[in-house]
């Protein structure tokens, strides 16, 4: 159930005190940042945590900190409380199901040690209630994450969606982005020489290289999937067939009739789109531009020459 | 509001900062918020809730035997965490990218978390998630209210549009939430038709806990229940009967397998790349998944879905001549 504000308040004021390392000055936004708040309201607890502490009260019993500018000084050490505080049972829920959404289920050894350290919580009791359920590899989650942060070009095998091939590429990983459970990396690719995005699950291994790279000013992070700058195509569905709407970000429908529905769908290269189609069975067809068309046949003709060889 | 927050603080700083057991008189007369001249039930009352929000913050307050309280330091504060640079990376990595996310229902008790073991969400990972696509916020807080209350085993009341467009009211006992292909999804015994149902977060209205008795449990969630049972991949849905799969993937795709099959069936390595051996109920979607996860995929048995895969390449074919 949703704590009443003052718990909520009082609950924050004690993270706080975590936070807060004696001699430091914190800049007011990054606690607000870190607590989820904005800087007034972090202003507000951090006054009244200067208000608190322990009997007798004298000054040198309180919370020892003031709020100068944009900045908080901390001229001392806690009056209590200074190891850091294990985690609500709520807290290692959160924790475990975005780890779980970043491929680490409760058998994970991070996992596992993890909430062991900070909380009285069995992750596998989490994990029966509360599944993210993502279809990651763990491993390749963190070598990504670690690119990232680092600035580290990484070498990866990837394979094309829709293909059977894979390429090497070293790319300088940018940004970790995840839409619908599944994760992509966006970064700059020297083999295509422009920044491309990659499904981390295409990405057969991923190797740091040791080679750091510069980090571009980069616009902040959005959407895997933008679909305004890409070519459109016409697709028409048999009557009966449910449209792929969520499947397909940027669908629309321009028309309906007694014999199905015609939408129009963005796509960003041949291969993707035609296995998409085919994938209907014969119950989608595009009907423009041509070069789709004509890669659609080339696709189907290719798999059924591919099914009747197995 | 601020006596209240003032109180409880000072509580959590008292107790940890007690080198012995105290009592709650002294507690009463030694820490600033409680009110002077308040009568002893009503202290007793505002004690326990309060003891009872800082246990729910991680403050593991113990009473003796003697009556005096102290703070479980063991249970309180974290001990033996040690995370390589590695392990942080990836969980702050992790936690910050969902707690930017509206549809992740426990944004601020995982920023809170991170706050704890980590020092806050300090990252050079730039990112960001999107893990629900209908309605982010509004799936979100949903979400948030049914973990509650299915923590607390409270019922749910809400109103339900189901695939053909109908509402209506349900009372449920939620036992388990999952994600799934962008979508949360509610496990729960439907209390008016007594059967356990799954209903799409995104087709709900408000969701609102039983507030009646609120430390009292409804119900009991079934032992040995996972809601990971009721996560299929879209040919394990549906009315049909079920059915088991047999499907191949070739060596150059066996390595997406483990990711592509979800945990479903049981996969074997053969010499020719891995068989997965999977309870499907739909056989044209069997089809359809297949070709839209190939190449490299191909379906072994029953032999009615194999002949969809070519009858339906071949009509794609033919369509588009």
């Amino acid at each position: 159930m949703p704590k009443a504000p003052a718990a909520e308040q009082a609950r924050r004021m004690l993270v706080l005190i975590g936070l807060l390392r004696p001699g430091a000055q914190i800049p007011l936004a990054d606690l607000a940042e870190a607590v989820g708040v904005s800087v007034e309201q972090v202003t507000a607890d951090l006054e009244l945590l200067s208000l608190c502490g322990v009997a007798p009260y004298y000054p040198n019993d309180l919370v020892p900190l003031y709020v100068e500018g944009e900045t908080v000084n901390v001229f001392g050490s806690m009056p209590a409380l200074e190891r850091r505080v294990r985690l609500s049972p709520p807290e290692a829920r959160a924790l475990a199901a975005a780890l779980q959404a970043a491929g680490r289920r409760a058998d994970d050894p991070l996992v596992s040690r993890l909430l062991r350290a900070a909380s009285d919580a069995d992750p596998h009791d989490i994990e029966r209630v509360i599944r993210t359920a993502a279809a990651t590899d763990p491993g390749r989650h963190a070598t990504l994450a670690v690119a990232v942060d680092r600035c580290e070009a990484v070498r990866i095998n990837y394979q094309t969606g829709g293909t059977e091939e894979f390429t090497e590429r070293i790319i300088e990983p940018l940004a970790l982005l995840n839409e619908r459970g599944t994760w992509y990396v966006e970064g700059y690719c020297r083999l295509a020489g422009a920044v491309r995005t990659f499904r981390a699950d295409r990405i057969q291994a991923a190797e740091l290289t040791g080679e750091l790279f510069e980090r571009q000013p980069v616009t902040p992070p959005g959407t895997a999937l933008p679909t305004e700058a890409l070519p459109r195509a016409l697709v028409r569905f048999d009557a009966g067939v449910e449209l792929p709407e969520r499947e397909w970000p940027g669908l629309s429908v321009v028309s309906t009739d007694a014999g199905g529905t015609v939408v129009e769908v963005p796509y960003a290269g041949t291969a993707w789109i035609s296995r998409r189609v085919a994938s209907f069975l014969g119950a989608a067809e595009v009907l423009e531009p041509p070069g789709v068309r004509e890669a659609v046949a080339r696709f189907a003709a290719a798999e059924v020459a591919r099914v009747q060889r197995a | 509001m601020t006596e209240a927050v003032e109180r409880l603080v000072n509580l959590a700083l008292f107790l940890a900062a007690s080198r012995a057991p105290v009592s709650a008189e002294r507690i009463r007369t030694e820490i600033i918020g409680y009110p002077e001249g308040q009568d002893e039930a009503a202290f007793i009352r505002m004690f326990e809730r309060d003891k009872d929000e800082l246990r729910g913050m991680g403050i593991a307050i113990e009473s003796t035997p003697e009556g005096t309280y102290r703070l479980d330091t063991e249970r309180t504060f974290v001990a033996g965490l040690d995370l390589s640079a590695e392990e942080e990376t990836v969980v702050r990595a992790t936690a910050t990218v969902f707690a930017g996310d509206p549809s992740f229902p426990f944004g601020n008790d995982l920023l809170f978390a991170l706050a704890k073991i980590s020092g806050g969400p300090e990252t050079d990972v730039p990112a960001a998630a999107h893990l629900a696509d209908e309605h982010p916020e509004t799936q979100g807080a949903a979400v948030g209210t049914l973990a509650s209350a299915s923590m607390a085993c409270k019922t749910v009341s809400f109103d339900y549009t189901n695939a053909e467009g109908r509402s209506a009211p349900h009372v449920v006992e939620g036992y388990g939430l999952f994600l799934h292909a962008g979508r949360w999804y509610l496990v729960g015994r439907d209390t008016g038709r007594d059967e356990v149902r799954v209903y799409a977060v995104a087709r709900m209205g408000q969701p609102t806990p039983n507030s009646v008795r609120p430390r009292t449990p409804d119900f009991e969630r079934p032992a040995g229940f996972d809601v990971g049972a009721y996560v299929g991949l879209p040919f394990q849905y549906g009315p049909g009967e079920e059915f088991d799969a047999v499907v191949r993937f070739a060596p150059s795709v066996a390595w997406r397998a483990v990711v592509l099959t979800g945990g479903s069936g049981e996969l074997r390595a053969e010499e020719d790349g891995l068989v997965w051996h999977v309870s499907a109920r739909d056989e044209t979607r069997l089809a359809r998944w297949v070709v839209a996860n190939g190449p490299g995929v191909s379906i072994e048995s029953p032999p009615g879905a194999a002949d969809l895969v070519r009858s339906g390449l071949a009509g794609v074919v033919s369509r588009h001549a």
